[in-house]
């Protein structure tokens, strides 16, 4: 009996298919050799990027942006994550869109971090509709404007001037040690601030549309006199 | 010339004789859509992001196979299957007719509708929440299930000519028992492979994930063998099956 054209076809493709297979998994294999499971970076690819003084920021809040200061700048991009990213760079402007969806059933802080940018310092930053971590700047000022639900949680600044716009329900956050002298905030649109145990000189507000400052008994205690 | 103007006039006949069934299937799709952004707005709590995406693949697949089974269900009767033998064009034409309707005219028409009803279903529920339920098939690579509908289509065709009876629910069956062989049995021969014990998933031809100190760490292929398959599975393989399809066509005419 002949066996036809096309079943012969299929058999032949189904051959190589399983052939194919094999050869793709022994490349895993050999890729999965060379990770160094040390390395704390090992889930992350790095992504090529000039100096920059402003960041222009917008995307999803399932995944951390965590930002930190470090003696270089450098971009890295979680493996998993590549598709959601798109990076524009003009003169001295980083313009990053994280496109990763938004989530509200777990705690920001406890979303996996998929971007780490480290800045030797930064002018200005952008937020919008992202889970943002802002860690180690030491520097004069800083001004950061944020919106549509941008999350915010600022860690170990120290910095003269520190300006805060937020609007669209963004939230910053002060956790453990910050410094600054002078705090100017301009809430707008529900947006919020939470000062923890913020260290500063002075605090100078504009809060309107149901805006709101959080002010703890910690953090009145830490003013600086 | 000759080879256009017949194609014409086969894509003119197809609408003419099923027009009447392509429209009860756009209504039926509009409101099976419309049902499910209803469904998934009244309950949205209970949903994460991306739910436009989800229910737009659930249309995309599901219309699609629905659609290919009543396009195709002439070819599985011998009987049935005389008229379309005795049509004077090529098998080739004939192919390329069903390639057109099951995947180009459906993928294309389906996403009209898509856009329509979730337009038309937003502008009445409007909301905080609504922005992020909505779908956005054409960014983040999300757009590349519109390929692997392609293969999709093209496997239930030759099913539709390989099988007598039952080809859909047959051609579907094999396709899911190829996603569990394909998804389990990819995870024993990775574990195999590598002499990892914690390879909790695995994609063919794109990468596995094992667990070390409780953080997931992922394995992919590199970049330019990555390129590779995806234009195999991409581009090689709907004209390998389109050629299949062909073949079995053909061999039915004689």
């Amino acid at each position: 009996m002949m066996i036809k054209k096309s079943n012969l076809l299929l058999v032949t493709f189904a051959v190589f298919f399983v052939a194919a297979l094999f050869t793709a998994d022994r490349e895993l294999a050999i890729q999965y050799r060379r990770i160094d499971l040390k390395d704390p970076f090992k889930n992350f690819g790095m992504v090529p990027v000039r100096p920059y003084k402003v960041l222009n920021i917008s995307g999803g809040n399932s995944y951390t942006v965590r930002i930190v200061q470090g003696t270089a700048y450098t971009i890295r991009l979680m493996n998993s994550r590549k598709q959601f990213f798109r990076m524009e760079q003009h003169q001295d402007t980083l313009a990053i869109n994280f496109t990763v969806s938004n989530q509200q059933y777990q705690l920001p802080e406890q979303c996996t971090t998929g971007l780490i940018l480290t800045v030797p310092a930064l002018a200005m930053i952008n937020t919008s509709g992202i889970n943002c971590e802002l860690s180690g700047l030491k520097q004069g000022s800083l001004f950061i404007t944020q919106e549509h639900e941008a999350i915010l949680r600022m860690k170990d600044l120290r910095l003269g001037s520190l300006v805060i716009n937020g609007r669209h329900s963004s939230t910053v956050t002060f956790r453990d040690s910050n410094l600054t002298d002078t705090l100017r905030l301009t809430l707008d649109e529900g947006s919020s601030v939470d000062l923890g145990p913020l260290k500063t000189r002075s605090i100078l507000t504009k809060l309107k549309g149901n805006a709101r400052l959080v002010i703890t008994a910690a953090n009145l205690n830490n003013f600086v006199k | 010339m000759n080879y256009i103007k017949k194609m014409i006039a086969l894509n003119r006949r197809q609408y003419l004789e099923h027009r009447q069934f392509y429209g009860l299937l756009a209504l039926a799709i509009a409101s099976l859509l419309f049902l499910l952004f209803f469904i998934t707005w009244h309950w949205r709590e209970s949903f994460s992001g991306g739910v436009g995406n989800g229910i737009f693949l659930i249309g995309l697949f599901g219309g699609g196979a629905a659609f290919s089974a009543c396009l195709y269900q002439e070819l599985r009767h011998p009987a049935k299957t005389i008229w379309l033998l005795g049509i004077i064009a090529s098998a080739g034409q004939k192919i390329m007719l069903w390639i057109i309707y099951a995947v180009f005219l459906y993928g294309l028409g389906y996403t009209v509708i898509f856009y329509l009803i979730e337009a038309l279903f937003f502008s009445m529920a409007s909301g905080s929440q609504s922005a992020t339920m909505k779908a956005n098939v054409f960014s983040n690579g999300f757009y590349s299930f519109y390929l692997v509908f392609v293969n999709f289509q093209l496997w239930l065709l030759v099913g539709s000519l390989a099988f007598r009876k039952g080809a859909l629910i047959k051609t579907l069956l094999l396709m899911v028992l190829y996603f569990i062989i394909a998804a389990t049995g990819n995870v024993v021969l990775m574990k195999a492979m590598t002499g990892e014990n914690s390879i909790t998933s695995s994609l063919p031809f794109n990468y596995f994930q094992f667990i070390h100190d409780g953080e997931n760490i992922y394995v992919y292929l590199p970049a330019s063998i990555q390129a590779l398959i995806n234009v195999s599975y991409n581009f090689l393989l709907p004209l390998f099956l389109s050629y299949i399809a062909y073949l079995k066509f053909t061999e039915k005419e004689i």
